[in-house]
C-alpha cells in the first residue's frame, strides 16, 4: 500500500497523543450536547410524536456533525506536513525512498482515517435513534457515506494546504476559509437569487456542492425537486467530495519536492506587500503614497510598547494602509448590496448577515489573541519579555488593544450596516445601541479569552485549536439554555429582530415592550461578558509569573 | 551579587537542582559547566526571575527571585540559550522595542541605542531585518539587547553553542570588554577552553549538584597538585630518564616518545618550581631540543570531577 509506513507512524503517533482522545470526546460531547434536549420524555406523547421527534433528532444531528467536521477536519490535518518542514525532517524524508507520493499519502490516509474513526464513534448514538422511529438504517448509512467523503475532501484539502503553505497556522486559517466557502456558497448562490428556482425552494446545484445542503436535500427532497421523492442524486455531492479530495492528496504529492519555492510565492507578507501595492496604486496619490511611506513604521513611543508591536510589528499590524482597507471593505460592502438588492428590505436577511458578521468577529479575535502569546513563545521571545520589567497589566493591555485595533474594522461594519438599514427603516433604531454595547465587549472578552488560552497551550496550532473548542463549547451551551449570554451571533440574530425570537418570550414577560426586552438582554449579556473578563484577567495576572514560567 | 541557598528544583520526578549552594562576588565571570542535563540552564532561568525554586532561596544584587522579580528584572540582562525573533523587526526597532520596555525614552534611548550597537560592532546592520541575520550575529544582537538598561548581571545561557570559530572569537571578545567594564557575568558554556580564557571562577555541575565552585586555579590545581614538563633531548633519552627518576625533587619522569626522545617529568610537591629539570640535564651532558610547561587543561579537570575524581 502507498505510504504504508508513514501511515503506520502517523497513526501510532497519533494513538499516543492526547489531543486525539480529547477531540473525540469534543466531538461526542458537543454532538449530544447539542441533542439530548430533543429527546423525548419518557412515556409522553404518542408513537407519532415519538417518531417525529427522532426524526428532528436525526436531522440536526447530521446537520451538525457537518458542521463540527467543518472545524475539526482542518484542525487535525493542518500540520501533516508543516509539522515535517518545522523540525526539518522533511527533507530526510523527501530523501528516503518512501518519495513524495507515499509521504503525502500516509499522512492523507492517517488523518482519514482519525476522522473516520470519529464519525464511527458517532453510530451508535445514531442506531439508537431507530428505537425512536421516524429514521431508517438506509438514512443513517446515507448520511454517514455523505459525512465520509466531506472527510475525505477535508483531510485531503488540510494535506494539500500543509504541503503549499509554511505555517500551521496559515494553512488552519486559508483552510476555515475554503471550508466556510463549501458549506456557505449555495446559500451564497441562493440568497443571490441567481440560481433560485421557485421562492422557498433551494437550487439543486446547492446538494450538488455543500454537504450540508446534501443532508437537507436528503431530509427534505421536494424542496429542492418539487416531483422528487426519493433524493436520487443525493451521492453527487460526496462523489465530488471524494474526487475533490483525492485530487488535492495528489496534487500535494506532485508538490512536495517543490514545497519550499511554492511557499516563497504564496507568503502572506509578499500578498500582504503586492495588496499594498495595488491598493496604493489605485486609490492613492502619489503624494499621498509618499507620506505614507515616509511613516510606514511609527518609532516605538512613549505608551506602552506592548501595544506598538502589536499595531506596528506584527504581520496583521504590519498590513499599514488601514484606511485602504477599510475602504476595501466598504467597497466590497457597496458591491455585496448591489448582488443582494432582492433581499435588502427582507428583516431575514439582515438577521443573518449581522449573525455572521458578529461570528466573523468573535472567531477572529479569538484566534488572532489565541496565536499571539503561543507564537512569541514558539520563536523564544516570550521569555526575553518576561525578563523585562513590563507586568501583567501593560502585557494584557497592550495586547487587548491591539488586537481589537487590529480589527476595529470589522467590528465597525455591523455598526454600518445596521445604521444604514436603520435610516431605510428596514430595522428598529434601537438595534444600533443593542450592537454598540454587545459587540465590542464582546470582542475584547474574546480576545482575552483568546489570550488566556494562549498562555495556557505550548504550541501555537494547540492554542487556536483549544480556543476553536472553547468558542463551540460557548456557543452550544448557551444555545441550549437559550441565552445569548456569551453566543455573540444568537444574540445579534435577535439584536436586528424587531418581534418574535427571543425577544417575543422576553415581550411576554415584560408586558410586550420590545426594547426594554433587549435592553435586558444586553445588560445581562454585557454583564455576564464583562464579569467573565474580570475573572479570566485575575486569572492571567494572579498566574502571569507561573504561565510565563511554563512558557520557559 | 548572586548567592543561592540550598537551591531546589523538583520538576515531577527529575530533580534538575538539589540543595545547590552558590556565590559570585561583584565582578566575578563565573563559568558555569557541566554536562546536559545537569541543570545549569534551570539555575539561570531561576536567576532570571523565570522558574520559582521549589525550595531554597536565591539572591541577586540582594532581592530574592521568591518576590523581589520586579527588582531582579532592572538588575539583570539574560540571554537564553536560543535566540527569540521577532520577524518583521529591524534591528533598530528590536532595540527600540526593548529599551520601551525597560522605560528608557527620548534621547537616551537613541544614544543608548547607538552605543550598544557600537560596542556590537552592529552599526553598519542598524536598518537589516533581524530575521536576515547571521547567528553569529544575532548573539551579538541579543548582547546589544541586555546592555540596553545597563544591567549589573548578566546571565547567559550558551552564547557560544552553534557558533562558527569566528563568531564565537567575537563573541569572546565582546565578553572580555563587558568583563572590563566591570559586569558580573554567569556564563554556562560547553566550550571549555573559552571559559578558561574568560572566567575567574568556575563552577562544575551534575545531577543538580554543585561538584566544584571557586576560582580557576583552585580546580586546576585539584586536578594536579604538581607540574608536569616535557623534556626532548638529543639522544640518550632512557639513561636521562633514569638521570631524572633518581632526583630527589622529581615524582615521576616517563619516556613518551623513544623515537623523538620526549620525556614526561613530574615534579615532587617539594619543588618550588620546574627550571631544575633541563638544569639537571645539562650538567649530566645531555643535549636538549626543547623544555615546555604542560599546561592543565579545563577539559580534563571537567571530565575528572564530573566522574567523581576530585572534590
Amino acid at each position: 500500500m502507498i505510504g504504508l509506513p508513514v501511515f503506520l507512524r502517523e497513526l501510532i503517533a497519533h494513538s499516543r497523543r492526547s489531543r486525539t482522545y480529547v477531540f473525540q470526546t469534543i466531538f461526542l460531547a458537543v454532538l449530544v450536547i447539542g441533542l439530548i434536549p430533543l429527546w423525548p420524555p419518557s412515556g409522553q406523547g404518542s408513537g407519532a410524536k415519538i417518531a417525529e421527534t427522532g426524526g428532528l433528532i436525526f436531522r440536526y444531528g447530521a446537520y451538525l456533525q457537518v458542521i463540527l467536521l467543518a472545524l475539526l477536519a482542518p484542525a487535525t490535518t493542518a500540520n501533516a506536513i508543516t509539522m515535517e518542514k518545522d523540525k526539518n525532517t522533511l527533507d530526510v524524508l523527501l530523501l528516503s525512498s518512501a518519495g513524495p507520493f507515499a509521504i503525502v499519502w500516509g499522512k492523507f490516509l492517517s488523518r482519514l482515517f482519525n476522522l473516520v474513526f470519529l464519525l464511527f464513534l458517532t453510530l451508535p448514538l445514531l442506531f439508537a435513534l431507530l428505537t425512536l422511529g421516524g429514521v431508517s438504517a438506509g438514512a443513517i448509512l446515507v448520511q454517514f457515506s455523505i459525512l465520509v467523503a466531506f472527510a475525505v475532501f477535508g483531510a485531503g484539502l488540510g494535506v494539500f494546504l500543509s504541503t503549499i503553505l509554511p505555517k500551521t497556522t496559515s494553512v488552519l486559517m486559508t483552510g476555515y476559509v475554503v471550508m466556510t466557502f463549501v458549506i456557505a456558497l449555495p446559500l451564497l448562490l441562493a440568497t443571490t437569487g441567481v440560481v433560485v428556482t421557485k421562492p422557498g425552494t433551494h437550487p439543486l446545484l446547492a446538494a450538488y456542492i455543500s454537504p450540508l445542503y446534501d443532508m437537507i436535500y436528503l431530509f427534505q427532497t421536494s424542496t429542492f425537486v418539487a416531483t422528487e421523492s426519493f433524493p436520487s442524486r443525493w451521492w453527487v455531492c460526496p462523489a465530488w467530495c471524494v474526487g475533490t479530495g483525492l485530487t488535492f492528496a495528489t496534487l500535494a504529492g506532485v508538490l512536495l519536492p517543490r514545497a519550499a519555492s511554492i511557499e516563497r510565492v504564496l507568503s502572506l507578507r509578499k500578498f500582504l506587500e503586492r495588496f499594498d501595492q495595488f491598493t496604493e496604486r489605485v486609490l492613492s496619490f502619489r503624494r499621498k503614497v509618499k507620506q505614507d511611506s515616509d511613516r510606514e513604521r511609527p518609532p516605538v513611543g512613549e505608551g506602552n510598547p506592548i501595544y506598538w508591536k502589536e499595531t506596528s510589528v506584527n504581520t496583521i499590524g504590519r498590513f499599514k494602509y488601514w484606511w485602504r482597507v477599510n475602504l476595501l471593505v466598504l467597497l466590497l460592502m457597496g458591491v455585496s448590496y448591489l448582488i443582494f438588492l432582492p433581499q435588502l428590505s427582507n428583516i431575514d436577511f439582515h438577521k443573518v448577515t449581522v449573525a455572521v458578521l458578529a461570528g466573523v468577529i468573535v472567531l477572529l479575535s479569538t484566534v488572532i489573541a489565541a496565536t499571539t502569546v503561543s507564537q512569541e513563545r514558539e520563536d523564544g521571545s516570550l521569555v526575553l519579555l518576561a525578563t523585562t520589567p513590563v507586568e501583567c497589566p501593560t502585557y494584557v493591555k497592550g495586547k487587548v488593544l491591539g488586537i481589537v485595533r487590529n480589527i476595529s474594522f470589522l467590528i465597525a461594519l455591523p455598526f454600518v450596516h445596521v445604521v444604514i438599514f436603520t435610516a431605510v427603516g428596514v430595522i428598529h433604531p434601537a438595534s444600533v445601541f443593542l450592537l454598540l454595547l454587545a459587540i465590542p465587549i464582546a470582542a475584547v472578552s474574546a480576545v482575552i479569552q483568546g489570550i488566556f488560552v494562549s498562555l495556557l497551550f505550548p504550541t501555537t496550532l494547540r492554542a487556536i485549536l483549544a480556543a476553536i473548542v472553547v468558542l463551540i463549547l460557548e456557543s452550544t451551551l448557551p444555545a441550549v439554555c437559550c441565552l445569548p449570554t456569551f453566543n455573540l451571533p444568537l444574540a445579534c440574530h435577535f439584536f436586528v429582530e424587531p418581534v418574535g425570537g427571543l425577544g417575543s418570550a422576553f415581550a411576554t414577560t415584560n408586558q410586550g415592550n420590545y426594547l426594554t426586552a433587549m435592553a435586558l438582554a444586553v445588560v445581562f449579556s454585557a454583564g455576564t461578558q464583562i464579569g467573565f473578563v474580570v475573572v479570566v484577567y485575575s486569572l492571567i495576572s494572579s498566574g502571569y509569573d507561573r504561565y510565563i514560567g511554563r512558557a520557559a | 551579587m548572586i548567592e543561592t541557598r540550598y537551591l531546589t528544583k523538583v520538576y515531577k520526578d527529575l530533580t534538575a537542582l538539589d540543595k545547590l549552594n552558590l556565590t559570585i562576588d561583584q565582578g566575578d565571570i563565573y563559568g558555569f559547566i557541566g554536562p546536559n542535563g545537569a541543570g545549569k540552564t534551570t539555575t539561570i532561568k531561576i536567576l532570571s526571575t523565570l522558574l520559582r525554586p521549589t525550595s531554597g532561596q536565591a539572591f541577586v544584587c540582594g532581592y530574592s527571585v521568591n518576590g523581589q522579580a520586579k527588582h531582579i528584572r532592572r538588575k539583570i540582562g539574560y540571554v537564553p540559550d536560543e535566540f527569540g525573533v521577532y520577524e518583521d523587526m529591524t534591528v533598530t526597532e528590536y532595540l527600540e522595542f526593548f529599551a520601551a520596555l525597560y522605560e528608557i525614552i527620548g534621547q537616551d534611548r537613541r544614544r543608548v541605542i547607538r552605543d550598544v550597537l557600537e560596542l556590537t560592532d552592529l552599526s553598519y546592520k542598524e536598518q537589516a531585518q533581524v530575521d536576515s541575520l547571521s547567528r553569529g550575529m544575532r548573539q551579538r544582537l541579543a548582547l546589544a539587547r541586555v546592555l540596553l538598561h545597563d544591567p549589573e548581571v548578566l546571565l547567559l545561557d550558551e552564547p557560544a553553542s552553534g557558533l562558527d570559530p569566528r563568531a564565537r572569537i567575537e563573541i569572546r571578545e565582546l565578553l572580555k570588554e563587558l568583563r572590563n567594564m566591570g559586569k558580573t557575568i554567569l556564563i554556562s558554556s560547553h566550550i571549555l577552553s573559552e571559559l578558561k580564557e574568560l572566567c575567574t571562577k568556575v563552577g562544575i555541575i551534575e545531577q543538580g549538584q554543585l561538584l566544584f565552585s571557586g576560582p580557576l586555579k583552585d580546580i586546576l590545581k585539584q586536578v594536579r597538585a604538581t607540574d608536569v614538563v616535557l623534556v626532548q633531548v638529543r639522544e640518550a633519552a632512557e639513561q636521562a630518564v633514569a638521570v631524572l627518576s633518581e632526583h630527589a625533587l622529581v615524582a615521576r619522569a616517563e619516556l613518551l616518545d623513544p623515537t623523538e626522545g620526549v620525556i614526561e617529568v613530574q615534579v615532587s610537591e617539594a619543588a618550588e618550581d620546574t627550571t631544575f629539570v633541563p638544569r639537571l640535564l645539562v650538567e649530566n651532558k645531555f643535549g636538549i631540543v626543547s623544555v615546555r610547561e604542560q599546561e592543565i587543561d579545563l577539559e580534563d579537570a571537567f571530565m575528572q570531577v564530573t566522574k567523581g575524581q576530585v572534590a
